[in-house]
């Protein structure tokens, strides 16, 4: 029966919903990239007068949950969606959440920069904020790709990443505890809290990356290890080709 | 913006879905043409209280139902669902015989009812159907009073020895189905009086009068309102504590509200059964992920 293969709801309709819901998801991924890289820039040049432009563009980024949220709700009203396309729609609900959120950590990373106007000196800790954060933006930006193509390996590579940006994260902390330990200031501590937050965004990276393993297997992989993930995964694809 | 590349289609995760191939239609399909069903279609006879064997059913020269095997257990609630055409029905109809009413119908393979087989010409038709009730989809009470229709069947299987014995099942049956409190008052009148939600749970108290062991029940509420078929729904669920229900429906949200497990049917094939739960969520089978995301049929 293998040769039988059915791509199109009967309702073209639904088709679109989902398709439309999908594109607002990447969308409000597109707004919050571009939230973070300001974040770092305005944290690591200490550029405090566009700490209120990041604000606001965190209420629009909050609107976009909200409203993405609602279009998934009146399709799940008005379709009674199943499967693949209700694993689609929950996986799409928590990331939209989880985007907020990294859109919340940006802020506070912007904010961070008004106690820093006065601590030119930790340049260090700059560079340590920027490696971090380059690593968390790329994590984000591929944890997005796997839903666009939609891709496991690439869901799966976000996984992996994890855990060198919690090296990276407790790496820069220790040089930082070091730094305070030396000399107490809020400069130091602010690194401290910019790092923490750039860790937040990489383990939210980590969670749309397993909203998307759920959406193609419909196994729940969070809170699994690493190496049980690689085997369902792996599973499901000799189970896919057989 | 960063990301403005169009997403891909829901069912894109399925790369060979890209070329679809045309739907085929019956006439179409090879003869010879089997499909191992997927999930859990057996239980062990320990546990089912129902075992189809190999079902074929023809209609004359043409094969409807292909090799159908299936264990029910006792006080499960079973859903049948599949496009228009695919045997759910006729499947259905195999329990208690009432394809022996169609013309050119032949049945193979077993089917077990504790044990006994149901095609076996020794089997009682009449023993047979009262242990196996069954209800349709458009409500047919006897055009008889709301009483009679109850105490019909107990009448002729003999089961109440007394009016008051007979009173007493009409009344519980009739509680059972909650008609009770509508119609007390009004057992004289004609059933068919009654509005169509109340007929089809008369025809359940019709039903379970006679103390069958098996529901049967065709698309029951394809023919009344969203509020009658809450009540039905509810009833069913209620139903399966004493009775073991199997129940073809073209509702995907009826199965999933009420049914412990789901059986796909395609093209005369059983593709999967498998548990409510999991059915609606991860389906086994392509076609059952295809059928029930409304992709085809």
């Amino acid at each position: 029966m293998d040769e039988f293969r059915f791509d199109k709801h009967t309702s073209q309709q639904f088709d679109s919903d989902l398709v439309a819901v999908q594109n607002h998801m990447i969308e409000m991924a597109g707004f919050v990239e571009q939230q973070i890289k300001n974040s770092l820039d305005i944290f690591i040049h200490r550029d405090v007068a566009r700490v209120v432009e990041i604000r606001l563009r965190d209420k629009t980024a909050n609107k976009m949950e909200v409203d993405i949220t609602e279009e998934c709700m009146q399709i799940v009203a008005r379709r009674q969606p199943a499967a693949v396309d209700l694993r689609l729609l929950m996986s799409v609900i928590h990331s939209v959440s989880d985007i907020e959120r990294i859109g919340d950590e940006a802020r506070k990373i912007s904010t961070l920069s008004e106690g820093m106007v006065m601590h030119p000196a930790l340049t260090a800790h700059y560079r340590g904020v920027k490696s971090l954060g380059d690593m968390v933006l790329t994590m984000f930006r591929q944890a997005i790709d796997s839903f666009v193509r939609p891709d496991l390996s690439v869901a799966y590579d976000v996984l992996c990443r994890d855990k060198e940006v919690n090296a990276c994260y407790a790496s820069e902390l220790d040089r930082v505890m070091k730094t305070l330990s030396k000399n107490p200031q809020v400069g130091a501590l602010n690194i401290g809290w910019a790092l923490r937050s750039l860790e937040r965004i990489g383990d939210h990276s980590t969670n749309i990356a397993e909203h998307l393993i759920y959406w193609i297997l419909g196994e729940d992989v969070r809170h699994r290890n690493l190496e049980y993930i690689a085997q369902h995964i792996e599973d499901a694809r000799s189970s896919r080709s057989a | 913006m960063v990301y403005r590349k169009k997403p891909p289609s829901a069912t894109s995760l399925y790369p060979q879905m890209n070329n679809p191939t045309p739907h085929m239609k019956n006439d179409q399909l090879p003869s010879d043409m089997t499909m191992q069903t997927v999930g859990t279609p057996l239980l062990g006879s320990d546990k089912a209280t129902i075992n189809i064997q190999s079902l074929n059913v023809y209609y004359g020269d043409k094969q409807v139902i292909f090799s159908v095997s299936l264990d029910i257990r006792r006080n499960e609630v079973i859903a049948m669902i599949g496009a228009s055409g695919c045997g759910k029905s006729t499947f259905l109809r195999c329990f208690n015989r009432m394809n022996d009413i169609v013309e050119d119908c032949r049945v193979e393979g077993s089917i077990l009812m504790d044990g006994k087989d149901v095609n076996s010409a020794q089997t009682d038709v009449v023993a047979l159907r009262q242990q196996v009730g069954m209800v349709f989809q458009k409500p047919n009470p006897f055009p008889k009073t709301i009483y009679d229709n109850i105490a019909y069947g107990p009448r002729i299987h003999g089961l109440a020895a007394t009016k008051s014995d007979l009173d007493g099942i009409v009344e519980e049956c009739l509680q059972r189905v909650g008609l009770w409190d509508e119609v007390k008052d009004r057992m004289h009148q004609l059933a068919p009086t009654l509005s169509g939600g109340q007929q089809q749970r008369l025809c359940i108290a019709r039903t379970i009068s006679v103390n069958p062991d098996v529901i049967l029940m065709d698309e029951p509420c394809s023919a009344l309102d969203p509020i009658a078929t809450a009540k039905v729904e509810n009833l069913i669920t209620e139903l399966s504590a004493n009775y073991t229900i199997a129940i073809v429906t073209h509702s995907m949200q009826q199965a999933a509200r009420i049914s412990d497990r789901v059986a796909y049917f395609y093209l005369g094939r059983l593709v999967e059964v498998n548990s409510s739960d999991k059915i609606f969520t991860t389906p086994d089978h392509h076609l059952t992920e295809s059928y029930i995301t409304g992709r085809f049929g």
